[in-house]
């Protein structure tokens, strides 16, 4: 894949290189700051963009803003955001639109995931770091949905909400895909949700439902 | 003839029971006079009426049934209500209107006379002539009449003493605060000019119970123990008199609103101080997040990522190992390093062996001669820590701003207080600007309790001098 990369500290910005380099992929672009970034992916088209949300010039949330105005003026690129730290409410509004990834920084260590993350991304799936789905599916309250869920129903929808498809969770879990298209069933039929074949649209219901549930007080 | 000669002898007794009797006995009797007084007013009711309609008639049944029952209403109020010190109005307005009342009328027949002598008998002129003369001597001959008598009966002082029992009692109660003071004093001495100004501690400044500025008029003050904390303000000078004569009274109550105020100041710094804390607490945990995160930990996933490479490349034999594993303990010693200082920033390690070596350790640091001269023994946790970061910011200021050759540090504890002194030879001028460095140590220090000052003359050096109590 062709991959531009927009990160302010030169020293992650290199290592993420060599990274993707040792990986096969090409990096086309550098940018150390949101705006730079958007200009130049503009330029080089790539197939996916990787940005730190805190970059220069305001140092607060630069990428992810940088990360809309890329999807207005290129529908359809996929775009990873990588942060220092978990911020729930922006990152499920961006991932639940599709083909956008929202990943802590360390993930990048875990290479392999890294980059099967990187893969779904570009192909217009979703990615949501497990951190920010734990803190999701943790806020239970009295008489929340979610309790009528068996343990293995919350596994698999933890690994949905992180935007695997049905391949990856059976993978993950060592379970048939026709296991999990069971529970994925159950689950949404419990949770009130529609049941959808394609895997980001099914994506998107569960975070909306997740990032809601606190909201409407469920 | 019998009647009235026991009427002068129950007088005559009164007089005398009064005039022999104290406070509360004389109270009690002065409802009695009010009796009295109701008695007179209905003769003069009477006469007037018979004088105009030509015999006793409506005015003088009313006058006289109100009379009547004026004598045991006096009474009762006498036995169970001889406190109520408004008493001395009643009777005083009783008083001045009963005899603005035989005035008049006296004016009125002289008038009336001295007409009709001229004029004729039964003129309408006269008639009319008389009365224009005693409604425009009305006014005048009340307000005379009623300087007589509360001159006589309800003078000034007793005035001002009765007003501000009577204030000092509905404090007790709940009822009103010592502020009211100045409105208490407007009523009982009928001067609406009249200001009460107060002295608060450390200032020069008079303000009123409002916060607003006293600063004309004749002003007489008032003391305690020789010492002026406030003032009566009024702007008519005869009335000055009788406020010199009745400032001593009201001496305890100034003394309490200005208390009052002090403590609503004092109040207020210790919001804005706690407030100024909070907000100086929070932007520095947001610079440790920002310390951390942008360095400590950005270096280690970097770091991470090295590794990751290196193992990739490893079974392509392409890769220096020794290189790699080189670079990578320079990555985890500079890490190690950040961490150290940001964990020193929160609070410096070298406290751990006591004020003394903390200090000695950060002049070290400095690049200009620092003389320390610090107890060794130890003092509480939040006494060493704000005494190393008074220091610390005083000798660091000398250095960079103050162009100082020389800094001396003392810490002197003794009995029960902390005392930082920290003095330089550099070019002065140092001032406490809200945000500053200096503006979080005086909070710091205020959090304590203690207090700190800044002498900073322009060209002289630089003395900061914190005091922190010590419970030890």
């Amino acid at each position: 894949m062709r991959i531009v990369i927009g990160e302010d500290s030169t020293l992650f910005r290199e290592g993420l290189a060599s990274l993707l380099a040792v990986a096969g992929h090409e990096v086309v672009g550098r940018a150390p700051d949101a705006v730079t970034l958007v200009d130049l992916t503009v330029e080089v088209q790539p197939d996916l963009v990787i940005a730190d949300i805190r970059m220069p010039p305001d140092l607060t949330d630069d990428g992810a803003r940088a990360a809309r105005r890329i999807r207005e003026l290129i529908p359809g690129l996929g775009i990873v955001l990588l942060s220092q730290h978990i911020e729930v409410r922006n990152s499920i509004e961006l991932v639940a639109s599709g083909g956008f990834g929202y990943l802590l920084k360390d993930r990048v260590l875990e290479v392999d995931d890294f980059m099967e993350v990187l893969a779904r991304v570009a192909g217009g799936g979703s990615a949501l770091d497990p951190e920010v789905v734990t803190r999701l599916i943790g806020r239970t309250k009295q008489g929340d949905p979610l309790d009528k869920l068996t343990p293995r129903e919350q596994e698999v929808l933890a690994l949905m909400a992180e935007g695997r498809n049905n391949l990856g969770i059976a993978r993950r879990l060592w379970l048939h895909h026709r296991t999990v298209e069971t529970h994925i069933g159950a689950i949404m039929t419990k949770l009130g949700l529609a049941e959808d074949e394609e895997n980001h649209r099914r994506v998107q219901a569960v975070l909306t439902y997740l990032g809601h549930r606190d909201n409407a007080g469920v | 003839m019998g009647l009235l000669a026991l009427t002068l002898a129950s007088v005559g007794s009164l007089v005398v029971r009064y005039r022999r009797s104290v406070d509360q006995r004389r109270a009690q009797l002065r409802w009695l006079l009010l009796a009295g007084v109701g008695l007179v007013a209905y003769l003069l009711a009477c006469g007037g009426e018979v004088l105009i309609t030509g015999s006793t008639g409506i005015v003088a049944t009313v006058v006289g049934v109100l009379a009547l029952l004026s004598l045991p209403l006096a009474v009762t109020a006498g036995m169970l209500r001889h406190d109520l010190y408004e008493v001395d109005r009643v009777l005083a307005a009783t008083i001045t209107y009963t005899i603005a009342g035989l005035v008049l009328f006296g004016l009125f027949v002289a008038t009336t006379v001295t007409a009709g002598l001229a004029l004729g008998r039964d003129s309408g002129a006269t008639a009319a002539l008389a009365t224009a003369i005693c409604a425009a001597a009305l006014a005048p001959v009340r307000a005379r009449v009623q300087r007589l008598v509360d001159s006589r009966f309800h003078p000034p002082r007793r005035a001002v003493a009765q007003a501000i029992e009577q204030l000092q009692r509905r404090i007790h109660a709940g009822q009103a605060q010592p502020e009211e003071l100045q409105d208490a004093l407007r009523a009982a001495l009928r001067d609406p000019t009249l200001r009460v100004g107060i002295r608060l501690p450390g200032t020069r400044a008079l303000v009123d119970a409002a916060g607003s500025s006293v600063d004309r008029g004749v002003m007489v003050p008032v003391t305690i123990g020789g010492e002026e904390i406030g003032v009566l303000v009024t702007s008519a000078e005869p009335a000055s008199t009788v406020l010199r004569a009745v400032a001593p009274m009201t001496a305890s109550l100034v003394e309490n609103i200005r208390l009052r105020a002090e403590l609503g100041v004092a109040l207020r710094d210790v919001h804005e101080s706690r407030a100024r804390l909070i907000h100086v607490g929070n932007a520095e945990r947001q610079r440790l997040e920002r310390d951390l995160h942008d360095g400590a930990q950005q270096r280690l996933v970097a770091l991470g990522m090295a590794m990751r490479v290196a193992q990739r490349q490893l079974a392509s034999d392409t890769v220096d190992i020794d290189d790699v594993l080189e670079r990578a303990v320079i990555e985890l010693t500079t890490a190690v390093t950040e961490l150290r200082q940001i964990a020193h920033g929160l609070r410096p390690t070298s406290l751990d062996d006591g004020l003394e070596a903390a200090l000695t350790a950060l002049v070290r640091s400095l690049p200009i001669p620092v003389v320390v001269d610090v107890p060794v023994h130890s003092m509480p946790e939040d006494l060493t820590t704000t005494a190393y970061y008074v220091a610390c910011e005083a000798v660091t200021n000398a250095a960079k701003y103050a162009g100082a050759g020389r800094v001396a540090v003392r810490v002197d504890h003794s009995g029960d207080e902390v005392r930082i002194t920290v003095e330089d030879n550099g070019r002065g001028g140092a001032v406490v600007r809200p945000g500053s460095g200096l503006a979080g140590l005086v909070d710091r220090v205020a959090a304590l309790g203690g207090s700190m000052s800044v002498r900073s003359p322009i060209g002289a050096g630089t003395v900061i001098e914190a005091v922190l109590p010590c419970a030890s």
